[in-house]
């Protein structure tokens, strides 16, 4: 039999606390280790937390939404310094290989195409 | 998985797939936890232009075993040197990215076992040079020449 694990409400209210803070900010600049002792738990336990809540790592949602907030950028005019920049990236480089490795597309190819 | 590897697996999910170590080296781990390298080399030839060293996205196991990491601290002590060391190998490239506004157009250039030097563009098509750049000018205008002839 399948057993589903309960957390504490004040994991949960952690967990919460930490989305909230990720949805944020973009860029974040803390580790999430340092981050979810500030928060009270342990980095493991909010991890598997934040899975079973929003059925994704911390990981691949940071990711997931720091490429939407890219698009977004983008669609605005921004240019390929400052979304880096906004993103956390410290190298354009980085960025737009990320960039290319989600979506299959450079920033720029996508660019056209939103104009 | 090693216990070096689970630890430098740890620590780049922690910094949530973005890790830049303190001699400026960025390492980037994917959603598929495949993971690059970047390493700009400074000062660019011209302004507008990035420019520098790179480890293209390898499954996360290959990165690992491509630059023999130990734990954490090689990953935090790494230096440009080690991005050379990849470069000569054939397993890191030079980027040369013309960048201007949301433009940009970049090509890679990777050497091979004989020493002859292979360009490959953002969709992975490659051709081989007649001769090995090592100059930053000469990937520079390399670069542009091809840009131009792209119609950029």
């Amino acid at each position: 039999m399948k057993t589903e694990k309960m957390f504490k409400r004040r994991v949960l209210s952690a967990v919460t606390c930490y989305k909230q803070i990720l949805d944020d900010e973009c860029k974040i600049g803390q580790q999430a280790a340092k981050l979810s002792l500030q928060l009270g738990v342990s980095r493991n336990v909010l991890q598997e937390a934040f899975r079973k809540l929003y059925g994704e790592t911390i990981r691949e949602y940071k990711l997931r939404i720091r490429m939407e907030r890219s698009l977004q950028l983008l669609d605005a005019g921004a240019n390929l310094k400052v979304i880096t920049r906004q993103l956390g990236y410290t190298k354009i480089r980085a960025f737009t290989s990320a960039f290319k490795k989600h979506y299959g597309y450079t920033p720029t190819t996508m660019a056209k195409s939103l104009t | 998985m090693t216990r070096a590897a689970k630890h430098i697996y740890t620590l780049l999910d922690d910094h949530l797939g973005i890790y830049d170590n303190p001699q400026g080296i960025e390492f980037i781990m994917n959603l598929d936890d495949s993971v690059f390298v970047v390493s700009p080399i400074k000062p660019p030839p011209e302004p507008y232009v990035d420019y520098g060293l790179i480890y293209p996205c390898q499954p996360f196991n290959t990165f690992i075993d491509d630059f023999h990491f130990s734990g954490t601290r090689a990953l935090q002590t790494m230096t440009q040197d080690k991005m050379w060391a990849m470069y000569h190998k054939g397993k890191a490239e030079i980027y040369c990215t013309l960048v201007v506004r949301v433009i940009m157009y970049a090509l890679y250039f990777r050497l091979t076992k004989n020493n002859r030097m292979i360009v490959r563009d953002d969709y992975d098509r490659e051709h081989t040079l007649e001769m090995v750049f090592t100059s930053p000018l000469q990937f520079l205008e390399y670069t542009e020449s091809h840009f131009y002839q792209e119609g950029g």
